[in-house]
């Protein structure tokens, strides 16, 4: 390829000049986020996000309808622009990904520059304005005119753009709410992650919370240090009953097991109800010196306390508190309209006036004695259009997964 | 909860695939023996499979909750997309490299054995699990096979200094494979956190370090497609994103940003 050498900013733009663009955009950030004391920005709310898409929308499409043979506009809607923009995005969150956000004790500095909490800060603004910038440009070169074979590239450029800027103008209408129930009381309170509180237009009663518990598992403690005996002894078996197995040079047999149980005098006896707590009754025989001892342990709980079983001078055997395996509510939706009663599981929430409700925690201290659960409940108007960007990007990992590289590298846009 | 009798197993792994990196290396003066190279290859992955299998039926869920087992899954699918390279490309070397990372992923897991347990919070008791992990697992498998080219170029800068541009085109082939998956896999990971935890994507750190590995392998794709005749700048953003990658798999753990994920398995 002949060519004559080209100065450092002499269009077109290459790789040089949009890396010095792409940090100074980002410094830029650093410095606006500096001066204004490292208090980040909101996002805009409805309908200012709306009117911020459509304004970089038309900035978008009207700069390259007017402009298209600008060498600004070219150099944008060019892959060194992209890269650069790719990678100080990249950079960005790269130094975010070894701070730790929203961390109340952040030093200064962090705080000042917007470490602390990047993707509230004016350099992830700057620099995700630059990003979808040179990708609506790119976009609009490949899509104007139309070839039948960009359809993979406007899947997957578009559905991007589509899902960030959803995504992010999204977050100043997204409502994430925590809703606090206790057994047999309504409310209709919830409250933000900053302690705000919110009246909901339904109120919700909680009938009854109701867990299922993995069984719990049993090992073998160092009473010297006080923590779960070393690497030959770090085992744990299943308090299932009837359960033989064996750790190190110990035998051990689960002779009773109950998920709930409560102390009477030396043993334990199942009781279903306030306080239990699961117990079992371990036979265990040490080979090393031939001899056979029986004793109970109980992982106990809020209400009753945990039982060792001693079973010689360095070791004890200890039973973990229980897994919850599932836990649900079983509640009555009040609205103006009626009510409902329904089943609210983790992973399935329900959805209803435009909000979902989930299932998301519950007072792990009482474990299955809980009477609280937390409910978590979403308002997010932007997710469909999130959506629409996620299928299209979906597609277009389908496309290239198929068709993979099959065009021609494209030697000439040099 | 102990492991089956999986030294036994992996021992026995780790025979039929240092057999197979014997007759693959001896492919390259006489290359009849890649034949037997490549049926060394397929008992070790059949028999790691029927391992996994086991894990399966005795855990009660899939084990693919902790980094031990991922790393198993890792391990039976490298030998596999080796022994598929070598059927399409003839690349020996290749297939070599495979066996070697997944012996050494293996190892992992022999030396250091981990308690495996039934115990699925409820989170992760979904339809999306399985899809999610095997996706990622599958990108991770091809998108490190890339990563062994990116050795192979440096070594090849270094000491032999002769690029050879023919490789690239394979690790290009490789990474849009892998790429697609890892889309998959990142998307996936969105819809159902948008099902468990209420949003799609909230910058937790494995969320944060899911992202840093998808932007360096668009980097790396953009680039290539960009500048097809440089060798040594495709060859280290792959090898940087490969970093980037284990990172988000294993060391995410360990960084002081993590504090606080809901990513954060054992093992």
């Amino acid at each position: 390829m002949n060519k004559v050498k080209r100065k450092t900013w002499e269009h077109p733009w290459s790789y040089k000049e949009s890396f010095v663009i792409a940090f100074a955009v980002m410094l830029l950030g650093f410095l606006i986020e500096f001066i204004s004391g490292g208090s980040g920005i909101s996002a805009p709310s409805w309908p200012n996000n709306l009117y911020l898409l459509l304004g970089i929308l038309n900035f978008n499409v009207i700069a390259y309808v007017l402009y298209k043979d600008h060498p600004l506009v070219k150099w944008m809607g060019r892959v060194p622009a992209a890269v650069s923009a790719i990678s100080i995005f990249t950079l960005l969150i790269l130094m975010m990904g070894f701070t730790l956000q929203e961390d109340a004790a952040a030093s200064d500095l962090v705080r000042r520059l917007g470490l602390s909490h990047v993707t509230r800060s004016w350099p992830y603004l700057l620099v995700v304005l630059y990003f979808l910038l040179t990708l609506g440009f790119v976009t609009l070169r490949k899509v104007l005119p139309w070839k039948n074979n960009n359809i993979g590239f406007l899947l997957n450029h578009l559905g991007l753009w589509i899902i960030i800027v959803g995504g992010i103008l999204g977050s100043g209408d997204l409502m994430r709410l925590r809703m606090s129930l206790n057994e047999g009381k309504t409310t209709d309170a919830a409250t933000d992650y900053r302690g705000q509180a919110y009246e909901m237009p339904f109120a919700i009663h909680l009938n009854d919370f109701m867990i299922d518990e993995y069984p719990p598992k049993v090992g073998i403690i160092d009473k010297n240090l006080g923590a779960l005996a070393g690497e030959e002894h770090k085992s744990f078996f299943e308090a299932a009953e009837g359960y033989v197995g064996e750790i190190g040079n110990l035998q051990f047999e689960v002779l009773r097991f109950y998920p709930e149980s409560m102390r009477q005098g030396d043993v334990f006896k199942e009781f279903k109800g306030e306080g239990s707590a699961p117990a079992a009754e371990i036979r265990l025989f040490n080979k090393q010196n031939q001899t056979l001892k029986t004793g109970w342990i109980c992982s106990g709980n809020a209400f009753q306390k945990a039982e060792y079983f001693d079973f010689d001078e360095q070791f004890a055997l200890m039973m973990l508190q229980p897994v919850a395996k599932e836990y649900s509510s079983h509640i009555k939706l009040i609205t103006d309209e009626g009510e409902e009663e329904f089943d609210l599981l983790v992973n399935v929430p329900v959805r209803r006036m435009g909000y979902t409700i989930y299932q998301v925690g519950y007072d792990e201290r009482f474990g299955r004695h809980s009477t609280l659960s937390v409910l978590e409940i979403v308002r997010d108007p932007w997710l469909p259009l999130v959506y629409l960007g996620i299928f299209m990007v979906i597609a277009g990992s389908l496309y290239i997964f198929w068709i993979g590289r099959k065009e021609k590298i494209n030697t000439e846009n040099e | 909860m102990v492991w089956l009798n999986f030294p036994t197993y992996a021992l026995i792994i780790f025979l039929f695939w240092l057999v197979g990196i014997l007759f693959f290396t001896l492919g390259f003066w006489k290359p009849k023996s890649n034949v037997w190279g490549l049926i060394a290859t397929y008992a070790g992955v059949a028999l790691l499979s029927y391992f996994i299998t086991l894990l399966w039926v005795k855990l009660e869920r899939p084990p693919m909750r902790t980094l031990g087992e991922t790393r198993l899954w890792y391990s039976a699918l490298l030998p596999l997309v080796g022994a598929i390279v070598y059927h399409r490309w003839k690349y020996g070397w290749f297939a070599i490299f495979s066996l070697f990372m997944a012996i050494l992923f293996l190892s992992f897991n022999y030396f250091k054995p981990e308690i495996h347990d039934k115990a699925l919070m409820p989170a992760l008791q979904s339809p999306w699990f399985v899809p999610h992990v095997i996706v990622y697992i599958i990108s991770y498998v091809v998108l490190g096979a890339s990563s062994l080219i990116a050795v192979y170029g440096l070594y090849l800068n270094y000491f032999k200094t002769r690029p050879e541009m023919r490789i690239l085109h394979l690790a290009d082939n490789l990474v849009y494979i892998g790429f697609s998956f890892l889309t998959l896999g990142l998307l996936f990971g969105a819809l159902w956190a948008k099902e468990a935890w209420g949003h799609y994507w909230t910058w937790d750190p494995k969320e944060t370090w899911a992202f840093l590995t998808w932007m360096g392998y668009l980097i790396y794709m953009h680039y290539r497609y960009h500048r097809p005749k440089v060798f040594m700048g495709p060859i280290w953003t792959l090898s940087l994103s490969f970093v980037v990658l284990l990172i988000a798999w294993f060391g995410v753990n360990y960084l002081p940003s993590a504090s606080n994920s809901v990513h954060v398995y054992g093992g």
